[in-house]
């Protein structure tokens, strides 16, 4: 007959086990505060950067992209520079826990200097406080939501605009431009689509349209009984989900109830899963290949990669992050030894006269890029047309 | 561990009376000695000692990110010893467990942040937090009172959807009386910003403190666990869970004793969450996901439904495991290891096992030399991850330049192979051994090793499902009793 | 009264419901014979919808396909039900049947990993992104165009194409439950396992029939989804099948007329909660459940179920 543990026992594990935590927190002040910026890592003839994205998982088909061009630019870097620039890569699979937990894993490698990524909002949140303690710069390509540059996230640096300025830029297009009186908007419950149509249906409403805001569920997968709802004599739809397939079925169910109505969606439009005839989107890069100075880069990432390798949205401002944080990196990296905090300060520093998104790269001390602005495209024979930059 | 001479454990069959043979004989040899050493300490002394070994660890540990592996390890301990009370104990099959955990992150959230500006000191909204979950387990169980196990299943599966959707979009309720929505949850941007857990004044701050704070709590939960288990709940809870009509029979409340099951097992969940998202200094609708309800039931069955013992060893193996598999190299050997093990375990004898492992690497070398002779140019992918193993992979496995769809094919054809082979017997399972064996390194290789998530997922449940058919009561667990 | 809505919402509940019915068949066949609910049905049918895809796009469909519409969809129906077939036999000769004799909960776990791994080997090998029919662009959308347009009322030729071919293969399937050899063995095994046997009847080739004609169903059911609803990825099985385990439970598990009326049913209350209630659409993964907890606590055993002896 087994007998329950003795309450002596117990208090005495208790014990010995608080006495370290008291140990540990006390200590732990002191440990956190030596382990942030302060370690200097030598860096002559190359420095580490990290890299996490979601490689896998369910958006993995961006996240392929998100990886390779900036891996694609480090071998562009490392082939014409004799200070090499190692990437040490951890996927977090679109889930916030894995990315604390690689979070975690980087901030404690003392060689990692300087993070990209990771690929998304809610990662940037669960990732955030560790990259704060370890006083590690993180430039994320593609996180948009705008409360990410308020200050409080750390050394976090952006490439694409915040999703506030989207907002308003969608908002006066659909007003000025498309002169729409009734608006529709749907969002699908995401971390992206929440946020933008909650705000643009206030700036829409502020202008005097009429505007109807609901949600669909990101399990739905038939539209038709949503669309009974819109109401008569609505001229335009917003729908900024992030899946485009979703989009594109919405549409279609639309014209299949007979309602012809324009649409606009946010910037998951920009893929070949959404081919809605005369719809429009907003999205935080142009596409690059219509940028002249671009075309010899995109030539030689097609040569690495394949023909077939993915180009829409994501990967030209990951490209862009790599850029500014190896240039950053090899700055700090100028006299030998270079620390966390160093990068930070040439991070604050760093300006690209011209990158591939277009237009120069410059942070504001929050992070976010100075002047940066969202482009609005329009599918015209299935293909997207840039109609205000 | 069990003799392959003597047949196994069968389902259907009387457990007890098939082994009597073995409890006759005595083992001899290290690994039984050591078994019995350890078995002859009273269980306080064994967990003391487990316990104080797990303390060192933040000491030894070179980085903070394998402390962070070991507070992910006692969480999950700690909420598979809650599943297990549940599953286990009660025999109640839960599948919305993850929603207790979430429900108790979620409160423990919205009393220690910014979200309503409340910041209530842990030790009063620990135990708050704990007791909401567990009534929540118990409010939940209700419609289950008049259900078969199988529609409890589902209802707890839909009750776990819900969770999150509720929690996905509670950022927009208005309540009556109020004119503006008020933000509970933060929809699908989660929570962020939850405070440190702190006692007395003191802040648990550091990835360390939070590894001692959870091996506290587990300190604190086992032997409480323990207790109830030799009580008369515990007692009931295993007499439900052999025969629900034979309990009944006896008199007792079956529809409470599940319901007290939910409880607790809800609870233990919320206690759970409240570490977990101060840790995480932040909640999101995602951490909740039937991803995670797979882990910790892998976790159980792999341990042993019914053996606390089982279950933490379960939640150990796994996560470190899934851990391992995260860089290539190391998963490599894990890989390769585990196949190794298990061939040693199940083929004796010894000269069988060695002849299946050189087939397998005469056969490897036979088709990588015939795969790069007749198509060089489809062969000339490399080991992803390099290192040791990986160089001799290279040579050993054909390595696809696109792996993609023959490498689907090829995962196809494996699984029906493993199939194939749980059928066969004698010598037609080892002619075709070395084979399946092969064509597992190859899916492994090409497919899998480099997609950790999708690889992690994919173990989880052939895990399952190779355990409850071979042997459900998992490594620690008591095969059960069933009469037909 | 806006009638133009309601017959809207009246036909899309249907055709919803005619696949969740197929859904649910499979669900109640296998729960009746094996008191086991198989989890992976879902997944079974998603499976289904990605043979349907495949063979969509690999006779070069939606722009250029090489055969007539009507013959295309009998390919893809036909390959969708044979290979969901086998699978389900597969499913059950290495899944369920080494677990007869087991306690309860071991084929539940088992159900579950089996769905698990289903689902995750398909995102292994399909990838994450979601495939697209794209019927609309089938033979210049004339699937969709034609049809009865009339004013807001609007019901395309594809959501009768649906809601026929549910409607007769649920009476091709209740025939056969009711006059072949088979369909009767199937009832008695259903009824009392070890009399059938004693009555001469292979209980096991019973079972692994019922469970490829259920499976079948379900390929088909995935298919008919795909061309009417495009979207096409490896989680879709997991809602699905939670849905159709409702229309199984609130039709009477157990019972084939009873699936075919109880998918209907969710079919039909989900459009209209999504069609009337407010925000209804942000929640429209509730409104199922809601339905199944109330028949749950009001009425266990379904509209056409039989009581069930065992309660706790």
């Amino acid at each position: 007959m087994k007998r329950p543990i003795s309450l002596s026992v117990t208090l005495a594990l208790s014990i010995a086990a608080a006495t370290a935590v008291g140990i540990d927190v006390a200590s732990g002040a002191t440990a956190a505060r030596s382990a942030a910026a302060g370690a200097a890592a030598s860096c002559k003839n190359g420095a580490t950067i990290g890299y996490m994205g979601p490689t896998t998982g369910a958006v993995a088909s961006i996240g392929a992209e998100l990886r390779e061009w900036p891996l694609f630019y480090v071998s562009q870097w490392n082939a014409k520079s004799k200070f090499k620039i190692n990437v040490v890569e951890g996927d977090d699979q679109f889930d916030p826990a894995q990315a604390s937990t690689i979070a975690t894993q980087f901030s404690s490698n003392q060689k990692i200097l300087g993070v990209l990524g990771p690929g998304s909002s809610a990662e940037v949140v669960a990732a955030a406080p560790l990259f704060k303690r370890a006083g590690m710069s993180y430039i994320a390509a593609t996180a948009t939501r705008a409360s990410l540059t308020n200050g409080s996230y750390g050394h976090f640096f952006r490439i694409a605009p915040p999703d506030n300025i989207q907002a308003v830029t969608t908002a006066n297009y659909i007003v000025t431009f498309l002169k729409a009186k009734k608006v529709a908007v749907f969002d699908d419950q995401s971390a992206y689509s929440a946020p933008l149509a909650t705000s643009v249906t206030s700036l829409l409403q502020a202008k005097g349209v009429s505007v109807t805001h609901s949600s669909v569920s990101q399990n739905a997968t038939d539209y038709s009984a949503t669309i009974t709802n819109i109401p008569s004599g609505t001229d335009l739809v917003y729908t900024p989900f992030t899946n485009p397939a979703k989009m594109q079925l919405f549409g279609q169910q639309m014209a299949e109830q007979g309602k012809n109505i324009r649409m606009f969606a946010g910037d998951s439009g920009y893929s070949t899963d959404f081919h809605i005839e005369g719809a429009y989107f907003s999205t935080f890069a142009p596409d690059i290949r219509d940028i002249r100075a671009d075309k010899p880069v995109i030539k030689a990432y097609f040569k690495k990669y394949g023909a077939k390798a993915p180009l829409t949205t994501y990967g030209p401002p990951s490209y862009v992050a790599a850029q500014v944080l190896v240039q950053s990196v090899a700055a700090a990296c100028a006299d030998g030894t270079a620390t966390r905090a160093e990068v930070y300060r040439d991070l604050l520093k760093a300006h690209l006269a011209t990158s591939l998104l277009g237009h120069p790269i410059r942070f504001t001390k929050h992070g976010d890029v100075v002047g940066a602005q969202f482009v609005i495209f329009q599918i015209r024979n299935g293909k997207p047309v840039l109609v205000k930059k | 561990m069990e003799d392959p001479g003597l047949p196994g454990p069968e389902i259907g069959r009387d457990e007890w009376v098939a082994r009597a043979d073995e409890r006759l004989e005595v083992e001899t040899g290290t690994v039984a000695r050591a078994k019995r050493a350890w078995l002859g300490l009273r269980p306080p002394l064994r967990f003391g000692i487990v316990v104080l070994a797990a303390s060192i660890l933040p000491g030894v540990a070179s980085s903070d990110y394998i402390v962070r592996v070991g507070v992910n390890t006692i969480i999950y301990a700690i909420l598979a010893l809650g599943l297990n009370v549940v599953v286990g104990w009660a025999g109640v099959l839960d599948l919305g467990y993850v929603a207790f955990f979430g429900f108790g992150a979620y409160f423990y959230a919205l009393l220690s942040s910014n979200q309503f500006h409340i910041h209530w000191p842990t030790l009063a909204s620990m135990p708050v937090v704990a007791i909401a979950s567990a009534l929540l387990g118990v409010l939940i169980g209700l419609p289950s009172r008049r259900l078969l196990g199988d529609y409890l299943a589902i209802i707890t599966l839909f009750f776990a959807q819900a969770f999150v959707t509720l929690v996905n979009n509670a950022n927009r309720i208005t309540p009556p009386g109020h004119k503006t929505a008020v933000d509970v949850t933060g929809g699908p941007n989660g929570i962020d910003g939850v405070d440190d857990m702190h006692f007395f004044g003191l802040h648990v701050t550091t990835v360390r403190g939070y590894y001692y704070l959870s091996l506290i709590l587990f300190a604190l939960i086992v032997p409480a666990l323990y207790r109830v288990n030799a009580s008369r709940t515990g007692r009931a809870w295993r007499a439900l869970r052999e025969d629900p009509i034979a309990a009944e029979l006896m008199g007792m409340p079956v529809k409470r004793l599940k319901l007290a099951a939910f409880g607790f097992g809800a609870g233990v969940a919320g206690l759970t969450g409240t570490v977990f998202a101060s840790l995480q200094v932040g909640v999101f609708p995602g951490n909740f996901d039937i991803a995670l309800l797979i882990t910790i039931y892998a976790m159980v069955i792999l341990g042993g439904a019914g053996s606390m013992a089982g279950v933490v060893t379960g939640a150990v193996t796994i996560n470190v495991v899934l851990e391992i598999l995260r860089t290539p190299d190391p998963a490599r050997w894990v890989f390769y290891g585990f196949v190794v093990a298990a061939l040693l375990t199940w083929l004796r004898p010894y000269t069988r096992l060695l002849a299946v492992i050189a087939g397998t690497i005469a056969f490897g070398i036979v088709v990588h030399v015939i795969v790069n002779s007749v198509a060089a140019g489809a062969a000339r992918g490399l080991a992803p991850g390099g290192g040791f193993l990986g160089h001799w992979v290279d040579r050993w496995v054909v390595l696809l330049t696109n792996p993609t769809t023959i490498g689907n094919i090829a995962y196809a054809a494996m699984l029906l192979m493993v199939a194939v082979l749980t059928q066969l017997k004698g010598w037609w399972r080892v002619a075709l051994l070395p084979p399946t064996l092969y064509l597992t390194a190859f899916v492994w290789e090409n497919r899998l090793v480099s997609n950790p998530s999708g690889a992690r997922l994919i173990i989880l449940g052939a895990l399952l499902v190779s355990l409850m058919n071979a042997r459900p009561q998992g490594l620690f667990g008591s095969a059960r009793i069933e009469i037909a | 009264m806006d009638w133009a809505k309601l017959v809207q919402l009246t036909v899309d509940g249907t055709t919803l419901g005619a696949v969740y019915a197929l859904i649910a068949l499979g669900y109640s066949m296998v729960y009746g014979i094996l008191k086991l609910l198989n989890f992976a049905h879902g997944d079974v049918y998603m499976i289904g919808a990605f043979i349907g895809y495949f063979i969509y796009t690999a006779l070069g469909a939606p722009l250029t396909p090489s055969v007539s519409v009507v013959a295309l969809f009998l390919l893809m129906l036909g390959a969708a039900a044979l290979g969901c077939g086998l699978l389900g036999v597969g499913i059950e000769r290495f899944g369920y049947r080494p677990l007869r004799n087991a306690p309860r909960i071991a084929p539940l776990i088992t159900a579950l990993g089996l769905s698990f791994l289903i689902q995750n080997s398909a995102l292994l090998a399909f990838g994450a992104g979601f495939r697209n029919y794209d019927t609309f662009a089938l033979d210049n959308g004339r699937l969709f165009s034609l049809g009865i347009h009339f004013h807001a009322l609007n019901v395309s030729l594809m959501r009768g194409i649906v809601i026929l071919a549910a409607a007769v293969l649920m009476v091709a399937l209740t025939g056969f439950i009711r006059w072949t050899p088979l369909g009767k063995a199937s009832r008695a095994v259903a009824a009392d396992r070890e009399a059938a046997e004693m009555m001469g009847i292979d209980a096991d080739r019973v079972i692994a029939w019922i469970f490829f004609i259920g499976s079948a169903l379900a390929g088909i059911a995935g298919v008919l989804f795909g061309v009417l609803f495009q979207n096409v990825f490896h989680y879709m099985g997991f809602v699905a099948g939670l849905k159709g385990f409702t229309a199984a439970v609130v039709g009477g598990i157990g019972s084939v007329p009873g699936a075919m009326l109880g998918g209907l049913f969710v079919g039909l209350a989900e459009s209209y909660a999504v069609g009337y209630l407010p925000q209804g659409s942000t929640f429209e993964d509730l409104w199922v459940f809601f339905i199944l907890i109330a028949m749950m606590l009001l009425r266990p055993r379904g509209l056409f179920g039989q009581a069930d002896v065992r309660r706790a």
